[in-house]
């Protein structure tokens, strides 16, 4: 035993740089268990951390960029294109039928309000005539300024928007049909908004009450500027109408033309509410918008170049239809 | 069939029908979160890898249909996937009522999270009591949903995982 504890004693020396390798690598393998471990609990909150990270570079890169577009964006709204286009047929026969029941309900105490409504338009309408025929006079001088001929194109609504916080539409044209981002969108009744992002074959439209939207007006009557903006509670509102201004419940407000998008005069709404509540030395105006987005079906999209003048056929877009023109 | 997969579609869907169906037939501006409601399932009773790249997913699909920006929907979802899952899936209890709570705070921990990521809201005043009015408003709605929703997707989870146990065990006895 001796001999072997001497025999061991001897030994040791050589053994020792042996037995310290091993310690090391006994220690890396369970640090590299460890390590190992922690990651395999804790990957599900390290997978949202990065999935935070590439939502956080999609948005950086999304707004340093905005005119490039995703192509995955592209694809997918392709794809689900027609699903959209049957759902939202879908549900303007829902929303149809909801009004109808409305109006049915409705009917007779609206028969009685409009006979007497008739009786007093039928003295309103003479005092109108007579302002008509001062209007076309003065619509004759003002011809040759309000006269702005622009390319235009037509498209079809297919979707609303999927948020709360965001008041979008989706048409079936998009960049083929020479549909371009900052476009002004309008309808026979008035305006709509503008052009936000476009695909081959889509477009997205922010409409006139989203809250980032905003559109220079004048009022109709007495010549007041203001800024028509949306907001989040989707109660569009008439911005910097000072208090000493002259405007009115019911007036009409149209574009002034200044933002270089709109053309000058187009309908955007009417006064419904007036209060001083507002900002600093402002008002609160609110106003009731000429179009109601869920309702619409048809946009016309107006470019800021204008049409040409003497063209004998008319531009046709990549599906063959031609542009239309306002 | 994967349950993750049949999630992910019914996702889709909820996205698809907020973006057309449930915004014309809503008599508000304001329509109820579904897409939301199924993350906050997702993170709470079935929190995996793939369902949190799922909820990305969902989120940049609203972006895709709605958002100006892209990246803000599914950041501010990915976010909600993360604190529900740190946070309420320890104080979890079943029933109707706390789902409906979690989804409420969930609809405002994610209009907070598209407030910090992008420019969204005016700071004024006044604009704060609108967009608080409207959060509430969404908050309720998508709270007032969230319980038989869940029972929805509890009883296709139920039945999926049924379906999977015999042959499971099939294979373990062979």
């Amino acid at each position: 035993m001796a001999a072997a504890r001497k025999g061991k004693t001897a030994d040791s020396p050589r053994s020792a740089p042996h037995a310290a390798q091993s310690r090391q690598s006994d220690r890396t393998s369970k640090t590299g268990f460890l390590a190992l471990t922690m990651l395999r609990r804790y990957r599900l909150p390290i997978h949202s951390v990065c999935a935070l990270a590439l939502a956080f570079y999609v948005v950086t890169v999304s707004s340093t960029s905005p005119e490039r577009g995703d192509p995955v964006t592209r694809v997918l709204s392709q794809s689900v294109k027609p699903l959209q286009k049957s759902l939202h047929a879908l549900g303007a026969t829902i929303r149809n039928l909801q009004i109808n029941y409305v109006a049915f309900k409705d009917l007779w105490n609206e028969n009685q309000a409009l006979k007497e409504q008739i009786a007093a338009l039928e003295a309103e309408r003479n005092r109108l005539f007579e302002a008509k025929l001062a209007n076309d006079r003065l619509t004759e001088l003002l011809e040759i300024r309000t006269r702005i001929l622009r390319e235009s194109v037509a498209a079809t609504v297919i979707s609303n928007s999927a948020s709360s916080w965001f008041r979008t539409i989706t048409v079936d044209k998009g960049a083929g049909s020479g549909i371009h981002r900052g476009m002004a969108v309008i309808t026979p009744r008035g305006v709509v908004g503008r052009v936000v992002s476009v695909a081959d074959d889509t477009a997205k439209v922010l409409l006139l009450t989203d809250h980032k939207s905003g559109i220079d007006i004048i009022t109709q009557r007495t010549r007041v500027r203001g800024i028509v903006s949306g907001s989040v509670d989707g109660e569009p509102i008439v911005k910097y109408m000072g208090r000493n201004e002259d405007i009115r419940h019911g007036d009409r407000l149209i574009t002034s033309g200044l933002d270089g998008t709109f053309p000058k005069g187009l309908l955007v709404g009417t006064i419904i509410g007036i209060s001083d509540d507002g900002p600093g030395l402002f008002r609160r105006v609110r106003v009731s918008l000429s179009v109601d987005p869920l309702v619409m079906e048809e946009v016309l999209f107006i470019s800021d170049k204008p049409r040409p003048a003497y063209s004998s056929t008319p531009r046709r877009d990549s599906r063959g239809t031609p542009s239309a023109t306002p | 069939m994967n349950l993750s997969l049949v999630f992910f579609g019914i996702g889709l869907i909820f996205v698809v029908l907020q973006a057309t169906v449930l915004h014309l037939a809503s008599w508000t501006p304001i329509i109820p979160d579904l897409t939301l409601v199924l993350c906050v399932y997702w993170a709470l009773n079935r929190p995996r890898v793939d369902a949190v790249w799922a909820t990305f997913l969902l989120g940049y699909a609203i972006d895709i249909l709605s958002s100006p920006q892209p990246g803000v929907n599914a950041l501010a979802f990915s976010a909600v996937f993360l604190v529900v899952y740190l946070v309420f899936r320890y104080v979890w209890a079943k029933g109707p009522l706390i789902s409906a709570v979690t989804v409420f705070i969930a609809v405002w921990l994610k209009v907070g999270a598209l407030i910090a990521i992008s420019p969204l809201f005016e700071l004024s005043a006044a604009n704060w009591m609108v967009i608080g009015d409207a959060v509430l408003r969404e908050a309720l709605f998508s709270a007032c949903i969230a319980p038989p929703l869940f029972m929805m997707l509890r009883s296709i989870q139920n039945r999926m995982e049924t379906t999977k146990k015999p042959s499971s065990l099939a294979n373990a006895a062979s």
